[in-house]
């Protein structure tokens, strides 16, 4: 083919390949150019790498390269269209200075701490690794050594991971990223229904008449959902949409009401609609009295924070005081139906009961809500304070309308706004609280629907199980029958799993701080700038008897503070799996082989895993703190003897133990499945086993029969499969959970059953606290939380007088590392900008493209003022993306977290800003 | 850099979603950016199928947000993304995939 005529059929294919996705017909001619073309390319499906939305892909390959990437037309969820990030699935894998071969830091040939970086061999890097290992472990037992993983790990990855760290070393200290983007809405979810993940799914934009985006600015962050709800809006003018935020963004454009909060109020907006809601007389009584109970829960709970001042720097003594006691507002005051405490000092006294919770009574749940009057709230909740009040006020009410109207469908949709905040837990379960009042849940176009940030923080994080505390299933680590169940399916001695969960991720930075975690490897993540308050930890990192991994695929933050390097394989270079917001679970195949010396996660930990003999770590284990029934204190029992009675020997190794063992090694490579594809995990382990077929199935053993049953591996890679939501039973996916029509969990004949187990047996009470009494079962019922306002833990004063909130932009995707090295992304945004009002740029002396230090408690970052762009921002408030490495906002930030969730509020600290009079150029 | 690895030229698929109304003058502005064509128009949708053609990757976000930036488009969604260089000859391709 010469030049000319490829081109020819290149734009031909690209043309055909569009007019597909859009249902259109190409020219004759045009349309016979593209087919010829088109057949002689490799094609395999596979699954956008960003998000959490799950786009398919096409995928081409030539000469061990990927060449071409389309929409895939035939995916339900981005029906052949993709956004900009999607370029990047390819380009991601060719970019400059990606991670070929392992480094130490090395000093005279061997290891050293101030060394520098020089390439090894795997050998001589797992040698390294399991030596220091071992030295932690001996000192400090299970607890001393961490894995950060993330919510890119695939599907297989993430179930080794928890395997090796909760099996294999008997410690919970496994967390994934996703502690950053997701715990809000676990906690919310499992406290609310019993059982993780939404009931609806993505064809419920098409299904409804109202999208309310709650602090989601889904036109950057999930543009492919947001483009459906584009479309639906541009055909039906009846189509509604409310879009709540603290900053007008690009989401906002599309909005018939865009309502700007002031940061933490949407506490009191919900309150403010529950309450109108009953006013009105819009509750939906028959879907209450028989599928709902109402619950509330303590409200002293603090903010996450230490306790303690270690390592404290001095300008963070007053936050952390909030930990202890916190002065009332006296909005707060009202809000929680104690007013007469406005202005004293309360004792954060329950913040180790923050997960308690009890029942209440209707008339209960109408008297807390009832302070939230229309002009209590508008007042408290109004974003920009040069909007006229009586406007903003129109604006909740034209909200309050859309849910009460019972003729008109809602789709609620959230994602960071939510659930990064000291209160994610409770904001998550307020949504449900009012689409349950009003009936509008589970049910075809009615969905309160929390959106994900990364491609498998549900497939893998959620569903496998990899945070402190949790097995695959929603089962946990506190659980006996859970441990139990655990233990049997992955054919472990009794007592083998640790019963007290271990740190959360933030707390593992803490631990690393004061030494009580000194090994730790970090996988498909880069906590070092992802994790607030990062000054600290970057410091507690390189601590002379800390060592820390990163494998990773380009350099980054994390590995810079790292003492070994291993260089990881990028998603279309191994077989993998990843679960999207709704349950789809999508699988794919190798297509290329990775750079260099480069390997997939999952072989560096089945490797690895070969250093350690049972004996090495089944023997009695000290665990700190650990006081579970079954268990001598502080112990973990030796679990040697039974693990010989199960035909094991003291020198067998946690990979014949965990992973190749006799069911393992049976599921045999190669497979017809792979249709002519390599497997390199395969290849390299050399044994003759299909790893990431053989994890899966024991994966989805877990599932199957208890509500989150998966389908083979073989069916996702089917030809005629896009995924599928589970639970997936005989053969057929599950779009609306709970619902009689479409769940096959639902009880027989009930139109609506929550029956997700967990928290199911409630004590009674009122609002301030649970009365003595038995228990009460809400089998088949979800809850309807009150959950009072509260006041974050900084707000702007005179010396911090700014809000700051943190964000992605669309071009780029967290912390960057990968989609800055796609120079088309990169150069369309540079740098992390400051965004400002201009009339709080010009108080501070600042001009559009000057540049600023922005500056809190915890630390400060130079960087270009914009007052322009893409958002609008109102006075008293600045944002600031945290993709830009050269930008380290996470030094700014605050670790406050859900007191539930655990998981960190990036949305809202105290800063000022200020010009620098350096006229060096910032962000870099 | 990614361009010069993998050779001259990038072609896009495009499909360009319009506000109701203004389907002829955004016509008109596509075909007059270097390295659109607009191939077919969808006058029912309010759509136009389109494709980018442009020497380097870096091209092409600067020609995606060309076109996203032109008055009453409402929509730029990427379909696909072809890479035309080295290893990417479909005749290549064909006789590399045949094992």
């Amino acid at each position: 083919m010469t030049g000319h005529s490829r081109r020819a059929f290149l734009r031909a294919s690209a043309a055909a390949a569009a007019a597909a996705a859009a249902g259109l017909q190409l020219p004759a001619g045009l349309a016979a150019l593209a087919r010829d073309g088109q057949e002689l390319w490799r094609w395999d499906k596979g699954v956008c790498r960003f998000c959490g939305t799950g786009c398919g892909l096409q995928i081409a390959t030539n000469e061990g390269r990927v060449v071409a990437v389309k929409g895939d037309p035939d995916s339900p969820v981005n029906r052949g269209l993709l956004c900009v990030k999607g370029y990047a699935n390819a380009q991601i894998l060719y970019g400059d200075g990606r991670l070929t071969t392992p480094l130490l830091r090395m000093k005279d040939g061997r290891f050293d701490k101030q060394g520098a970086f020089a390439p090894v061999t795997w050998e001589r890097a797992f040698e390294e690794m399991a030596r220091q290992f071992k030295r932690v472990h001996q000192e400090l037992g299970p607890t001393g050594v961490a894995v950060m993983g993330s919510g890119q790990y695939t599907i297989q990855e993430g179930y080794a991971a928890s395997k090796l760290v909760k099996a294999g070393w008997r410690s919970n200290n496994l967390e994934p990223n996703a502690r950053h983007c997701m715990a809000s809405a676990v906690a919310g979810f499992m406290q609310t229904f019993g059982i993780d993940e939404p009931a609806g799914c993505y064809d419920d934009i098409e299904l409804t008449n109202t999208v309310v985006s709650w602090g989601a600015n889904m036109a950057e962050m999930h543009p492919m959902l947001w483009a459906r709800v584009t479309a639906r809006k541009l055909a039906d003018p009846g189509y509604r949409i409310i879009h709540l935020t603290t900053f007008t963004t690009p989401t906002s454009a599309l909005a018939d009401v865009e309502i700007v909060f002031r940061p933490q109020t949407d506490l009191a907006i919900w309150n403010y609609l529950a309450r109108e809601i009953i006013a009105r007389g819009a509750v939906d009584r028959e879907f209450v009295d028989s599928h709902c109970v109402f619950a509330a829960g303590p409200t002293d709970i603090g903010y996450g924070l230490r306790d303690d001042d270690r390592g404290m720097f001095p300008a963070e003594r007053d936050t952390r005081a909030e930990q202890r006691a916190h002065v009332l507002t006296q909005d707060e005051a009202v809000a929680q139906g104690r007013a007469a405490d406005a202005g004293r000092a309360v004792p954060q006294a329950r913040s180790a009961q923050a997960n308690d919770h009890w029942l209440i009574s209707f008339d209960e749940f109408r008297k807390a809500v009832a302070p939230y009057t229309l002009d209590f709230v508008a007042a408290l909740a109004r974003g920009r304070a040069d909007e006229p009040l009586d406007e903003f006020k129109a604006k909740l009410v034209q909200l309050a309308d859309a849910y009460a109207d019972r003729a008109r469908r809602v789709v609620s949709f959230w994602t960071m706004g939510f659930n990064q905040s000291t209160r994610g837990t409770w904001l998550n379960e307020q949504a449900y609280m009012v689409h349950l009042l009003t009936g509008k849940y589970a049910k075809p176009g009615n969905s309160a629907f929390s959106l994900t940030g990364q491609p498998s923080a549900c497939g893998t994080a959620r569903e496998v199980g990899t945070f402190a505390n949790r097995l695959p299933a929603d089962m946990t680590v506190e659980s006996a029958a859970d441990r139990r169940r655990a233990e049997e399916v992955w054919r472990l001695p009794a007592g083998t799993i640790n019963p007290r969960p271990g740190s959360h991720l933030t707390q593992m930075m803490r631990d690393l701080e004061d030494g009580r975690i000194k090994w730790l490897w970090v996988q498909v993540t880069n906590p070092f700038q992802s994790t607030a308050n990062a000054g600290h930890w970057v410091e507690a990192a390189r601590k002379l008897d800390a060592f820390i991994v990163v494998s990773d695929v380009y350099p980054g933050i994390s590995t810079r503070v790292a003492d070994l390097v291993l260089p990881s394989a990028m998603i279309f270079e191994k077989w993998g799996g990843y679960g999207n917001s709704e349950r789809r679970t999508q699988l794919w195949r190798q297509q290329v082989p990775a750079p260099g010396e480069a390997r997939s996660d999952l072989w560096q930990m089945l490797e690895f895993s070969k250093r350690f003999t049972i004996a090495d770590v089944w023997g009695r284990q000290r665990v700190p703190g650990l006081a579970a029934q079954g268990f001598t204190d502080g112990t973990l029992p030796d679990v040697i003897e039974r693990a010989k009675a199960q035909g094991l020997s003291r020198g067998t190794t946690l990979y014949e133990a965990l992973f190749a063992t006799p069911a393992g090694r049976k599921v045999a490579w190669p497979d017809p499945v792979a249709k002519g594809h390599a497997n390199d995990t395969a290849a390299q382990l050399g044994d003759g086993w299909f790893p990431e077929k053989a994890l899966f199935e024991e994966y989805a053993s877990f599932g199957r029969g208890h509500a989150h049953d998966l389908a083979s591996f073989d069916t996702y890679l089917a030809d005629d499969v896009r995924g599928l939501r589970w639970p997936v039973v005989n053969g057929k996916e599950t779009p609306w959970r709970f619902n009689g029509e479409h769940d096959p969990y639902v009880r027989a004949g009930a139109a609506i059953d929550f029956y997700g187990p967990a928290m199911k047996s409630l004590p009674s009470g009122d609002q301030h606290g649970p009365a003595s009494g038995p228990p009460v079962s809400l089998a088949g019922k979800a809850k309807i939380f009150f959950r009072p306002y509260a006041a974050p833990p900084e707000t702007p004063d005179a010396t911090y007088d700014l809000w700051l909130s943190t964000g992605r932009v669309l071009e780029h995707w967290h912390s960057g590392t990968m989609t800055r090295r796609v120079p088309e992304l990169h150069r369309a945004v540079p740098a992390a900008l400051l965004y400002i009002h201009p009339e709080d740029a010009k108080a501070r002396g600042l001009s559009r493209h000057d540049t600023a230090w922005i500056e809190s408690r915890r630390g400060r970052v130079r960087l270009r003022v914009e007052t322009e762009g893409r958002y609008g921002m109102p006075r008293g408030m600045v944002y600031v993306p945290w993709f830009d490495e050269n930008v380290f906002i996470n030094l700014v930030t605050l670790d406050a977290t859900c007191p539930i969730s655990k998981q960190t509020d990036f949305k809202k600290c105290a800063v000022r800003v200020v010009r620098a009079t350096d006229s060096t150029a910032a962000g870099g | 850099m990614l361009a010069s690895a993998y050779g001259q030229a990038h072609v896009s698929g495009l499909l360009v979603t319009v506000r109701p109304g203004h389907l002829d003058s955004v016509e008109r502005s596509l075909a007059a950016l270097p390295g659109v064509v607009v191939h077919v128009r969808d006058d029912a949708g309010a759509r136009l199928v389109t494709t980018l053609e442009t020497p380097s990757l870096e091209g092409q976000k600067d020609g995606h947000a060309a076109m996203a930036g032109l008055p009453h488009v409402m929509s730029v969604a990427m379909v696909c993304h072809y890479v035309d260089g080295p290893g990417a000859d479909p005749e290549a391709s064909s006789a590399g995939s045949a094992a």
